[in-house]
């Protein structure tokens, strides 16, 4: 297993020269857009009375650089997939307290589209999974959410059959037929025609994956209907 | 619970002042107004140093210099940065907080970049809820009242309070500092039966090391490397429990493969130079102690043991290497002395151990007559010295006695070094010292059980004098002359009583440790002749 490690290594620093620009232009971008967010988080602040147009503007421009950001974290996510570095670090944490630091980090974001986000989880739930990487699915799930529900999205976790499953619910139309596959398959459906979705959803099977407890690993699931009608992404953690 | 910021006050370090100036107005919107913002590390250190804050806001990456790491690590270690406050390190990457997850310093969380005033909130409040609920515990940890922190921990423990998991682990690590270590091995051990968690695995990892359970910890920090090869303090563990268990070689190993991960720990520098030298890697121990300079230098580690570590290794090299590299190794050595002296210029401990070590390097160029000044210059501090003379020092003079050819005098400053108190570095050098045959024949012959020996010897009393000998060999069991005056009154005992397997089996381990005396040793004629009766006996 060791030896395998080391050949995929070294297979890989053949190619060090670009994927270590790549990785630390993508460093540099993700700081780029770090700082565009949170200045437009403070114009959108000191801008008094915004009329309806402007508040389309600034919700498209919020929504584009969040994906931004969700596409470079991909990308880093993937560089370190392929170095076999990417760990995992597991602890006990509050479901309560990570479903609503994510809620809260797209509020504006939510507020804009007037779409109301709710959150239905005990505040005593815990379980055991990497908070940063949890943190980063179900983030990039609920900017995808608020981009195609109506009104409402509802988080919720509870404890499933030994899982604690985290579900982001939608009332919008629901993820497309093709997409209701089998997970793990995710990746298998990237469509370059609908962006990073499918990259999403595919690390976000992976690292449910890297979850591991009693011979159980942690999954995904995408389905339609669900409390408001549209799309249901679950997370199901052991 | 409603946190109230009114009152509270905030330090925000970062590089960028577009950064600083947006979380500034961040924590404004919050109330706060109590506010300062440094743009470099040392300002971001100076600064902490001169008041308490209740928040700090530290980015991770700070260009040039110092990190937010390194920044968490003085102001922890000057006791600084209180545990009832909140110290939150921003990383441009949320994986960065995994690898500096597992460091010995740690913040109370990590945020990732781009920060929302929303999420920031949120995770302030997250924290002030905890460390409100469990101030006591955290003061009674400022305070350095570790048993009361651990009653406190007890008492939410029983409670199975919300934060109860936050006390345990703190328990755990409480225990371990109090030198609980059975106990916290068994608190680990609990906790992990539920899940297994890197940070409790450590934690019983270190404990088991503390026990000398050497196989079990080392099990332990195998495992998870396997799990995160990027988990750099298993690393350092598991080289402690290589050497611990007298496995240098593949301790060096273990921390050569972490240094390439992350080579900005001097800790782990110092660590390999220190392992690479005992393992005879000069080469090695001379790169990693270069980088402990360069990295001392505006860390809390900057230590004039870096450049003596440094210098110390380049002279061995100069004497033991007669090539233009030993050469320029001896070079270098002199260039790193000169720049400490004036670097240390208070520092008499820096100054006499650097004298000690030009003068050998003088040696390794045969200039005998500045060398022999260095040592007076040496020897002259010394004298001056008031109370216990350090034990670097003499462990110093002894090598330089030694290189000079002047085994008495080395013989004699061994003689004056304690080896239970000496860290692990003099050990080594204490040991390569004591094990020099010139100098250990001298010490046996300083040897007063040995001296008692020879003179009962004389009188005739065999038994009295086996005695003695049977003392002195347990102190120096390798040396020829403790060897041989043993071997000669065990076969004079069982010429005249008669041959006892006892005797003669002492007597075969003495002649043994003899085998290798070379031809010309002055002693090899005697040991000949005792083989000789020692055979004949065998024989009756």
């Amino acid at each position: 297993m060791a030896e395998d490690n080391q050949d995929q290594r070294d297979e890989f620093s053949e190619q060090l020269d670009f994927s270590s620009v790549i990785a630390s232009s993508v460093h540099d971008m993700k700081n780029s857009i770090a700082m565009l967010m949170s200045s437009l988080d403070e114009m959108i602040d000191e801008l008094p009375d915004p009329t309806e147009r402007q508040d389309k503007l600034i919700s498209t421009l919020q929504y584009e650089a969040s994906r931004v950001n969700n596409d470079l974290i991909h990308l880093l996510s993937f560089y370190r997939l392929k170095k076999n570095n990417l760990p995992i670090t597991l602890d006990e944490h509050f479901v309560f307290d990570v479903l609503e630091e994510q809620i809260a980090y797209n509020k504006m974001l939510a507020e804009k589209r007037g779409i109301k986000v709710s959150l239905h989880c005990d505040s005593e739930l815990v379980a055991y999974f990497d908070a940063e990487m949890v943190s980063g699915i179900l983030n990039n799930i609920l900017i995808n959410s608020i981009r195609y529900s109506n009104k409402s999205i509802e988080v919720s976790a509870s404890e499933v059959e030994g899982f604690v499953k985290v579900s982001v619910s939608d009332d919008g139309c629901g993820f497309p037929d093709k997409m209701l596959v089998k997970p793990g398959s995710y990746f298998n459906s990237v469509d370059f025609t609908t962006g990073s979705t499918g990259l999403g959803l595919y690390f976000a099977g992976q690292i449910a994956s890297l979850h591991k407890h009693d011979g159980r690993e942690g999954y995904i699931e995408l389905s339609n209907g669900g409390s408001l009608g549209g799309g249901v992404f679950s997370l199901y953690i052991p | 619970m409603a946190i109230i910021y009114r009152d509270k006050s905030a330090l925000v370090i970062d590089d960028f002042a577009e950064f600083r100036s947006s979380i500034r107005r961040m924590l404004e919107y919050f109330r706060i107004t109590d506010i300062q913002t440094a743009g470099t590390a040392d300002e971001g250190v100076a600064r902490a140093k001169k008041r308490q804050f209740d928040i700090y806001v530290c980015d991770y990456n700070l260009g040039d210099g110092k990190d937010g790491q390194q920044i968490l690590e003085e102001l922890r270690h000057y006791g600084v940065v209180k545990n009832t406050s909140v110290f939150i390190m921003v990383t441009a990457e949320n994986t960065q907080g995994m690898v500096l997850g597992a460091l010995e310093y740690q913040p109370d969380c990590y945020l990732t970049k781009p920060i929302t005033k929303a999420a920031l909130k949120s995770r302030l409040d997250r924290l002030f809820s905890l460390k409100e609920a469990v101030w006591e515990v955290n003061n009674a940890i400022d305070e350095g009242e570790l048993d009361e922190a651990i009653a406190f921990c007890n008492e939410h423990i029983e409670d199975k309070s919300k934060y109860m998991g936050f006390c345990l682990k703190t328990k755990a690590q409480l225990l371990y500092k109090t030198g609980q270590y059975e106990a916290s091995r068994d608190l680990y051990g609990m906790l992990l039966k539920g899940r297994k968690l890197d940070w409790a695995v450590l934690g019983q990892g270190k404990a088991l090391f503390a026990l000398e359970e050497y196989p079990a910890a080392e099990k332990l920090f195998k495992g998870l490397i396997r799990d995160n090869e990027m988990n750099l303090v298993a690393h350092d563990w598991l080289a402690k429990c290589y050497e611990a268990q007298d496995n240098t070689v593949e301790a060096q190993n273990v921390l050569e493969a972490a240094i390439k991960k992350s080579p900005k720990a001097i800790k782990r520098q110092n660590s390999l130079g220190r392992l690479a030298k005992k393992n005879n890697d000069l080469e090695t121990a001379t790169r990693a102690f270069r980088k402990t300079v360069k990295l001392g230098e505006h860390s809390v580690y900057r230590t004039p043991d870096n450049e003596l570590n440094l210098a110390k290794v380049l002279a061995e090299r100069a004497e033991t290497d007669k090539t233009l590299a030993g050469k320029k190794a001896g070079q270098e050595a002199m260039k790193t002395l000169e720049a400490a002296e004036k670097k240390y210029r208070k520092d008499e401990r820096l100054q006499m151990q650097s004298k000690l070590i030009a003068a050998r390097v003088f040696v390794s160029q045969e200039h005998i007559g500045p060398a022999e000044k260095k040592l007076e210059e040496a020897k002259k501090l010394k004298s001056k010295q008031i109370g216990d003379p350090d034990q670097a020092v003499i462990v110093e003079m002894a090598k330089t006695y030694r290189s000079m050819g002047n085994i008495d005098e080395a013989a004699a400053m061994l003689n004056e070094v304690s080896h239970a108190d000496a860290s692990d570095e003099l050990k080594a050098d204490i040991e390569a010292l004591l094990n020099d045959p010139e100098i250990m024949e001298r010490q046996a012959e300083l040897n007063e059980s040995n001296r008692l020996g020879v003179e009962l010897y004389q009188e005739n009393k065999t038994a009295e004098a086996i005695a003695a000998f049977t003392l002195a060999h347990n102190e120096s069991p390798t040396s020829a002359a403790i060897n041989l005056n043993l071997a000669q009154a065990l076969i004079k005992r069982m010429q005249k009583d008669g041959k006892t397997d006892k005797d003669f089996d002492k007597c075969s381990v003495c002649l043994k440790h003899l085998e290798s005396l070379e031809e010309d040793n002055k002693r090899y004629k005697r040991y000949k002749e005792l083989c000789k009766i020692a055979a004949s006996l065998s024989g009756e």
